[in-house]
């Protein structure tokens, strides 16, 4: 059930980069699509009735091994949540050259006025 | 930002420290609670954007100059890679945990866990070094239009 | 465990970060480091050949460690790839002198050729993930490296499509590892044998794979997915357009779709067959799309998609096993017809683009090249429009043999489409009077580290037409045709269940 919540936030950020057409606007629904996959991710290393999987002591270890959830996943999503940081960044630095150059962050505007210099 | 009131510019100098020093906590604790090098890094660049938007770019990059951040950029990378290929010199396998053979501690103390520990503080330091730069990239420097060349101005 | 297989990665990785702490005045010295350690990565893979195995990063034994995978299909495209890369960098000494930072050129190039030599070697899909994306974050900065505006649109298209097909893939990834529990592939492989567990056709293992493929053919810029590509090639600099459109697309487009659809998805019949018609689309609308291109540069990558079309529809009939029961000499032929048509498509694209770049190099700006300015080389277009005594004829003509030899309705469309399409370049470049340039090698003082890689590439688009002779093809072609079969099946020893 959660998958299907998971998979629907990936779609309304898809239709948001599908149909915006503001630069920012993209920018934010690239993000809600990362963050979805990252959920997603998460939620499939869920163990039912499982507890996080930190030692802190030396006994626990097998209630860890036994009953934890799976930190895999969580591992991954370490890796992706930082690339999708870089991205972002490099994507906001690029709009906002942009906006100092033709002053605007409507995408249709952007086009019309490069075709109308080159 | 010319209107900065007393309080903002007061508490700010006195919280940093302290934001400073939850980073490293969760950068050396890494191997044992939850943490590590990436969210530690984000923390310790937390508290010089804190400077950044109280205080100012002078203030900013009176605590972590420009230069500074870059060249502990490319050597915290450094740092790690050159950790990596020694672990060929001692063990014959890349990447391997060399020092858990050398320094074997007890579980749950600073030092078990070998080289994560060294690999957390280098990636520490580079995130620190990396988001410090971008906050200061997008908020900071502009382009001037005759000279095409990048400029710091004032925010 | 071979030493040299993490080296491979590590090298490229070190340069870029020892290059970022150089500071701007030290540009000889970034540029002997440059050209040092691209021939060091040479040498590397040149030793790694006929070595097949494991190497486990850090001891640990998989599904818990991460491993790295070599086979004579990767050290196939590794041996392009580090080639290419080296001609390329030797090319990039002399003309970066128009750009003003070269220090982060060279960061970004070699971080790209770091991530691109991961994607060839990595032995589980989410490492292979990683890498992918450490080579294409390097590609979008290198996209918009000119800082105009036009190529900051350009960088921003390429930016938001990559973000798209990364968050797609990272998906498809997820949705494996919550049915199958590891992402390592010899595990992968072996675990998605019974697809019968399922009643219907949408379960989400067929959702996962046409997520991949979403995913990877946005990244191959295949034709339902290229948007990004034209404009891209347009305002890179021209070894970094020639390094995009070459290794990047070919390594963590073609080949990472490739080894994922027959390694991990081995089962599911039908996804050959899927591969195959979009490279067949690939190859039609490439074609077509090129008689709307103003420029060049334009042309030029919409043919490349086109090659790149051939290049999926071959290996995507090759692999298939429905094709291996019913005509298994046409599929032998095509996946060796494929794997030539690598080779000819990663020596035959650098030279279309580093011709733009000697016109740049010696006006200062970004001229378009019209027909009445003589050329330096005329051996890419003769090789990509397939003409006789070049490569390019051979391994196309092995491609739609094939198509014919699968016998069946659709291998026959499929095989007059492909044949019509090709005749159809020759005539599409006729048109735009590529193919009548006048050839000069004097033009006014071009750098001879220019000139070197540019002359080397021609004679190779000659001399790679040999690779059909049998000795030489038994040496290199066939061992990587029959690993293009899932790996699980030599699985290695080191696996414990």
């Amino acid at each position: 059930m959660l998958y299907i919540l998971t998979s629907f936030l990936f779609l309304i950020g898809l239709f948001g980069i599908i149909t915006q057409r503001n630069l920012i606007k993209i920018i934010i629904s690239i993000s809600i699509v990362e963050n979805a996959v990252n959920m997603f991710l998460v939620i499939a290393g869920y163990r039912n009735n499982g507890i996080a999987p930190i030692l802190t002591s030396e006994a626990d270890k097998a209630v860890i091994t036994a009953q934890s959830v799976d930190p895999f996943p969580q591992a991954m999503v370490i890796t992706s949540i930082v690339i999708g940081l870089s991205v972002l960044a490099l994507m906001v630095a690029i709009s906002l050259r942009l906006y100092h150059t033709y002053g605007t962050y409507n995408i249709d505007e952007i086009i019309k006025k490069q075709k109308e210099r080159s | 930002m010319k209107n900065r009131s007393l309080i903002t510019v007061v508490i700010s100098r006195w919280v940093s420290p302290f934001i400073f020093l939850y980073g490293i906590y969760i950068i050396l604790y890494g191997h044992i609670s939850p943490g590590g090098g990436f969210p530690g890094g984000v923390i310790l660049a937390c508290s010089f954007i804190l400077a950044l938007l109280a205080r100012g770019k002078n203030a900013a990059l009176k605590r972590l100059p420009y230069g500074l951040a870059k060249k502990l950029d490319a050597s915290g990378a450094l740092v790690f890679l050159s950790l990596a290929l020694s672990g060929i010199f001692f063990t014959g396998v890349f990447f391997s945990n060399f020092l858990q053979k050398l320094m074997p501690g007890k579980p749950l103390q600073l030092i078990s866990g070998g080289t994560i520990l060294i690999i957390n503080i280098a990636i520490g330091v580079k995130i620190c070094a990396s988001v410090f730069l971008i906050i200061l990239f997008i908020s900071v420097l502009r382009i001037r239009k005759d000279k095409e060349i990048q400029t710091m101005e004032e925010n | 465990m071979n030493t040299l297989l993490p080296l491979t990665v590590a090298v490229p990785l070190g340069t870029g970060f020892i290059t970022a702490l150089l500071p701007k005045k030290l540009n000889r010295v970034s540029d002997i480091i440059a050209v040092f350690s691209a021939g060091v990565i040479l040498l590397n893979v040149i030793f790694l050949f006929g070595y097949e195995g494991i190497y486990e990063m850090g001891g640990w034994n998989p599904p818990m460690g991460i491993s790295l995978y070599i086979d004579s299909f990767s050290w196939l495209m590794l041996i392009g790839v580090s080639s290419v890369g080296f001609l390329l960098i030797l090319y990039s000494v002399k003309y970066m002198s128009i750009y003003t930072s070269r220090n982060r050129y060279y960061v970004l190039f070699f971080m790209m050729i770091a991530g691109i030599n991961g994607t060839l070697l990595a032995g589980d899909i989410f490492n292979r993930f990683v890498y992918v994306e450490l080579a294409a974050i390097s590609s979008y900065i290198l996209v918009g490296f000119g800082c105009s505006s036009r190529s900051l649109s350009a960088a921003i298209k390429f930016t938001v499509l990559g973000a798209l097909a990364s968050a797609v893939t990272l998906f498809s990834i997820a949705i494996l590892y919550a049915l199958y529990g590891t992402v390592n592939i010899a595990h992968l492989g072996a675990e998605i044998t019974n697809l019968h567990s399922y009643n219907s056709f949408f379960n989400p293992l067929t959702l996962s794979a046409f997520m991949m493929v979403i995913g990877f053919g946005i990244k191959a810029a295949v034709i339902p997915f290229h948007i990004w590509q034209p404009d891209a090639l347009e305002t890179a600099p021209s070894p970094a357009a020639a390094a995009i459109s070459t290794i990047l697309i070919t390594s963590t487009g073609v080949y990472a779709m490739l080894r994922t659809a027959y390694a991990v998805f081995n089962s599911i019949t039908q996804l050959p067959y899927l591969i195959a018609f979009i490279g067949l689309i690939s190859v039609v609308f490439g074609t077509l799309y090129a008689y709307s291109a103003e420029t060049y540069k334009k042309t030029i990558s919409y043919h490349s998609i086109s090659q790149i079309g051939y290049i999926i529809l071959g290996l995507g009939l090759g692999g298939s096993p429905i094709v291996h029961q019913t005509a298994p000499e046409a599929a032998a032929l095509a996946a060796t017809g494929s794997l030539f048509h690598i080779i000819n498509y990663l020596i035959f694209t650098p030279v279309l683009f580093l011709k733009e770049g000697v016109y740049e190099y010696l006006s200062g700006k970004e001229k378009d090249s019209n027909t009445d300015y003589p050329t330096v080389s005329k051996a890419g277009i003769f090789s990509l429009a397939g003409i006789p005594p070049f490569g390019g004829f051979i391994s196309k003509l092995m491609i739609i043999a094939a198509c014919f030899m699968t016998g069946g309705l659709p291998g026959i469309i499929a095989g007059i489409i492909a044949s019509a399409a090709a005749v159809h370049t020759v005539l599409s470049l006729t048109k735009k009077d590529l193919l009548k340039l006048k050839t000069s090698l004097e033009l006014k003082n071009i750098p001879g580290f220019m000139k070197t890689p540019i002359l080397f590439l021609s004679f190779m688009c000659l001399a790679s037409s040999l690779l059909f002779l049998p000795v030489l093809r038994q040496r290199f072609l066939e061992p990587a045709r029959t690993n293009i079969i899932p790996i699980h099946e030599q699985k290695p020893e080191s696996i414990k269940k």
